[in-house]
């Protein structure tokens, strides 16, 4: 996506759009609620337009006329409803016309696996049993990308995991690039290489997964004597919070440059600590003003 | 499972598969020829990214720990001859240093080191034991 801009009634919902997903990778999407994840996932989809900008999905771009396109794409959100009123053989013989690559067989041991039987109307299927059918629907007609909104929301770990399971396996059997937005932080630790963070309608930050966790560290110091000033306005420093005698640092990029300034100082302890992907997000945001009270989405 | 993976911790997941499967193979409790899971079975039963899977193998054939035979499989290799040893050699006892500051904060003196490095190492020869038994 490149400068995408998108307004509901005048109101801008997702603005200076730069995003790119290499081909194979499965993509942690994650932001607040309301910062734009599914807007940005219906936008992929070809669902909706944007306002300005453009947009390529599998080296084409997206536009109107993309019956072919559309085909390999596929989207799964645990929010959607599927025809109540069919049975699920019948839903799955109904996506079967849809998409030319389906494959009937792998329908067939999925549904089995997951327990879903055949006969069963979708409206007596739990939330999670549905969220199931979906994805056997998504894995069936094999796309090439697999758009996921908030997959996991409403499973117990067990069919969650089986979720996730299926989605690893499909993509790893199929090179499917996968796009999972979530707000569940572990979901992402667990499937994604790759990630985007999404705030207030802007990408604050995207990258290799493990290149974003080694992005931020924290140090533990203890300087005798008066607080060197020096520190705070290292540009590479995000946060010092102090309390007594001890201060932690918050440090974006290499770590080294700032303990050996705070070693100058005759600090007597200098001491990296670990900043999980949750606290990371945190300070993230953090930086883009977002306060405290409004960062309870990501506590647990 | 030979394996245990927690996603939450610092440490890249990549870096928790390859230190999980040398430490299988050093307790024994995997061994050379063994059949490795491939990429697509580990990452699905252990819900764990596949790229990152396949970025651990890699390392891990790098390092011959694992050999991929074209058409057949992933297996644990044989004992390689590593032409760095003595350098790694040399880490293990940097690494012994950075103990030994720890000990002495401790107020720990050489016999409790001796005694622990003791017990520990005899617990390692259990565990490796149980999994040959």
């Amino acid at each position: 996506m490149a400068g995408v801009e998108k307004r509901f009634r005048g109101y801008p919902v997702l603005h200076g759009i730069e995003w790119s997903v290499p081909a194979g990778r499965v993509c942690g999407l994650i932001g607040p609620n309301g910062a734009g994840k599914t807007t940005l996932l219906r936008l992929a989809l070809g669902l909706l337009l944007a306002d300005k900008g453009s947009i390529e999905v599998l080296g084409e771009p997206m536009g109107v006329e993309n019956a072919g396109l559309r085909q390999r794409v596929h989207y799964v959100a645990s929010e959607r409803a599927v025809a109540p009123a069919f049975r699920v053989d019948e839903w799955i013989r109904y996506a079967s016309l849809a998409y030319p690559r389906w494959d009937a067989s792998r329908a067939v041991r999925m549904l089995e696996a997951l327990d879903l039987a055949p006969r069963r109307l979708i409206r007596e299927l739990s939330g999670g049993q549905r969220t199931s059918l979906q994805v056997v629907v998504a894995a069936a007609a094999r796309p090439d990308l697999l758009l996921l909104d908030e997959p996991t929301n409403g499973l117990d770990v067990l069919v969650k995991t089986q979720v996730l399971r299926l989605v690893i396996d499909m993509a790893a059997a199929e090179g499917t690039t996968v796009i999972v937005a979530t707000h569940h932080i572990e979901d992402v630790e667990r499937l994604a290489d790759h990630l985007a963070v999404l705030h207030d309608g802007r990408l604050i930050a995207q990258g290799e997964l493990d290149a974003i966790k080694a992005s931020m560290h924290r140090l533990q110091v203890v300087i005798p004597g008066d607080w060197p000033a020096e520190i705070d306005q290292d540009p590479s420093v995000v946060r010092v919070e102090r309390q007594g005698k001890v201060a932690l640092i918050t440090v974006e990029g290499p770590i080294e440059p700032v303990a050996t300034r705070c070693r100058a100082h005759g600090a007597v302890l200098v001491e990296p600590l670990d900043l999980d992907l949750t606290e990371i997000f945190r300070i993230m945001l953090g930086k883009e003003g977002y306060t405290r009270a409004q960062l309870q989405w990501n506590a647990r | 499972m030979w394996l245990s993976i927690d996603p939450r911790s610092p440490k890249p997941v990549y870096q928790q598969v390859i230190d999980g499967v040398r430490e299988a193979v050093a307790k024994g409790l995997l061994e050379q020829g063994d059949r490795m899971p491939s990429v697509r079975e580990l990452a699905a039963k252990m819900t764990i990214n596949h790229n990152t899977v396949a970025r651990a193998y890699q390392e891990l054939e790098r390092e011959h720990v694992i050999e991929v035979v074209q058409g057949r499989g992933t297996f644990i290799a044989a004992a390689f001859p590593h032409p760095d040893r003595d350098e790694r050699v040399r880490a293990i006892a940097a690494r012994m240093r950075e103990l030994l500051v720890e000990a002495h904060h401790l107020q720990m003196t050489d016999d409790d080191l001796m005694e622990l490095f003791r017990v520990t190492l005899n617990e390692w020869h259990q565990e490796r034991r149980r999994a040959h038994s």
